[in-house]
């Protein structure tokens, strides 16, 4: 049986007047890849940005419903959001690295928590390098702007700034639509390595993305949860008939 | 079709005459200004000139108190509109709510700053000099120059705010960061050379404002330096502007001699500008 780290139940999302999700329930298995996948503006990433409250960055973002995080809700008043954020790690469609050195881009988060440690940054540093298949790359230049690396590395160095701070979440938002063919390979043989140790959610408009690295698929359409089920089963035989011409290319 | 094309092209090398035209008469009316001061103050450019006090006798008279006093006045000025303007463009960019008091407050901001600076003079004087009782000292020149430029600096420091990109804010976000560490970290830090320009151009507005010094009643004829905030105080273009108004030719040597100083003073100010911001965008690169 699947352990579920992150339940969404009956969850409505308005930036303003507008109506960006209706009614989802969505659950995320542990150690699993999740994949979410559906047409430009179906809210996808929206609901991504939910699970570790990123719209909180807008001004005229409500939320009704919840999302439980291992049993408790992220939007009850007396949580900590720095925490969930933490613990639920994020990496971006464009690679955004911050504008310093390799070492200092995943030390940051450690930093801000007071960990200066010169061995103990030292250590996380290498460990989550290593983690990220990005070690052997930098080791010899870690001093360097994280600007000097290219598209895909930034991308891993994204992932092992997120693996810094100990997520066991981590939240992709179409991590590889600004990367080329061999660098997506990459990420992508990450990311199955990766699902041994966390649990991976990843927003994608490639479907045969999609297919070839998730457990799991979630369908969205215009705010709604269209289908959900296993990644074979959401390919092979969905049950939606909206599901189906998607999967296979008529629209989107 | 053809005859379209042939006029377009030829309507873009007319352009691009006419605004050629246009940029060397600006410059050419700059460097005419510039010589003109050359060729009249140059004799007096003296070590003597900058060391000595002013006189009744033009050959003997000094800008000391002129430049020391300008000096005192971008200081005062510095320390109160720098810190004031990057504050309240930092709470107006990151803390304050949209709404139609920010509205309210961000076009009356952009608005003070096209305020003709002789109304900051009769605020000076109504404020400082008389209501605060600091007399025509430093402090209250200094402080009547701060509101002067203050909205250049809140609105430098607004759109150098605004020019880093949300994907940092983001990315500090998504690593467990707060508000505050986000903006002492990364934010500002980004920021930083756009502030510093503003600031810059801003000291070099204020460094060659006279109308509201005389409206505050700077003194022309200071045969002293002054030794602290709450002394009476001349400056450079008060001067000049002195010099200036009397009749002896020898005078208008003296003036031309001043100006120099204080273009000299403002080219640099902004050639700091922009080696400042050409040193740390090297840094920053998206």
């Amino acid at each position: 049986m699947n352990e579920t780290v992150i339940k969404a139940n009956s969850l409505n999302v308005y930036f303003g007047k507008t109506h960006a999700l209706h009614n989802v329930n969505f659950s995320i298995y542990k150690n699993k890849i999740t994949a979410i996948i559906g047409p430009s503006g179906c809210g996808k990433s929206t609901f991504l940005k939910c699970l570790n409250r990123m719209n909180d960055m807008y001004d005229d973002f409500t939320l009704t419903g919840d999302v439980k995080y291992k049993g408790s809700n992220i939007y009850s008043k007396n949580v900590d959001v720095i925490d969930i954020r933490r613990r639920i790690g994020m990496v971006f469609q464009k690679p955004n690295p911050f504008p310093q050195n390799i070492f200092e881009n995943i030390a940051f988060g450690l930093r801000i928590q007071n960990i200066n440690n010169k061995e103990t940054l030292n250590e996380i540093v290498e460990k989550s390098l290593v983690k990220a298949a990005l070690w052997k790359e930098v080791k010899d230049r870690l001093y360097t702007s994280a600007f000097q690396l290219s598209g895909g590395q930034q991308q891993r160095l994204c992932i092992a700034r997120t693996i810094a701070v100990q997520s066991d979440v981590i939240l992709f938002d179409e991590p590889c639509s600004a990367l080329d063919p061999g660098s997506t390979r990459k990420i992508e043989d990450l990311l199955l390595e990766l699902k041994k140790q966390y649990t991976i959610v990843i927003v994608t408009h490639n479907m045969q993305q999609a297919k070839r690295i998730s457990d799991y698929t979630g369908f969205f359409h215009l705010g709604d949860v269209v289908e959900f089920g296993t990644t074979a089963q959401m390919f092979q035989k969905p049950k939606e008939a909206l599901t189906k011409e998607y999967v296979r290319g008529d629209f989107g | 079709m053809l005859q379209k094309q042939k006029r377009a092209k030829l309507s873009d090398s007319l352009f691009r005459i006419i605004g050629l035209v246009l940029t060397l008469f600006g410059v050419g009316v700059f460097g005419l200004v510039v010589v003109d001061a050359f060729t009249d103050g140059y004799p007096r450019l003296t070590l003597d000139f900058l060391t000595s006090f002013p006189s009744r006798n033009a050959e003997d008279a000094g800008i000391l108190s002129a430049w020391v006093g300008t000096l005192w006045l971008m200081f005062t000025t510095g320390i109160i509109a720098i810190p004031l303007g990057i504050m309240a463009g930092i709470y107006l960019e990151e803390y304050g709510k949209r709404n139609w008091l920010s509205g309210f407050i961000e076009v009356n901001i952009a608005n003070l700053a096209g305020i003709p600076s002789i109304i900051y003079g009769l605020l000076g004087l109504g404020l400082f000099v008389r209501f605060l009782e600091l007399g025509r000292s430093v402090i209250a020149g200094g402080a009547t120059l701060a509101l002067l430029v203050l909205p250049i600096i809140i609105l430098a420091t607004r759109e150098a705010l605004r020019a880093v990109p949300s994907s940092i804010r983001e990315a500090s976000y998504a690593v467990g960061a707060t508000k505050w560490q986000t903006l002492r970290y990364q934010i500002l830090p980004a920021a930083f050379p756009g502030i510093l320009t503003g600031i810059i151009l801003a000291m070099s507005r204020a460094v060659g404002e006279t109308a509201p010094l005389i409206m505050i009643g700077a003194l022309t004829y200071v045969a002293f330096v002054p030794g602290g905030l709450g002394d009476p105080f001349t400056a450079l273009p008060i001067q000049v502007f002195n010099w200036v108004s009397r009749p002896q030719h020898d005078f208008a040597v003296n003036a031309a001699a001043g100006i120099i100083v204080l273009l000299i003073m403002t080219l640099f100010m902004n050639a700091l500008a922009i080696w400042l911001r050409y040193k740390f965008e090297k840094r920053v690169r998206w």
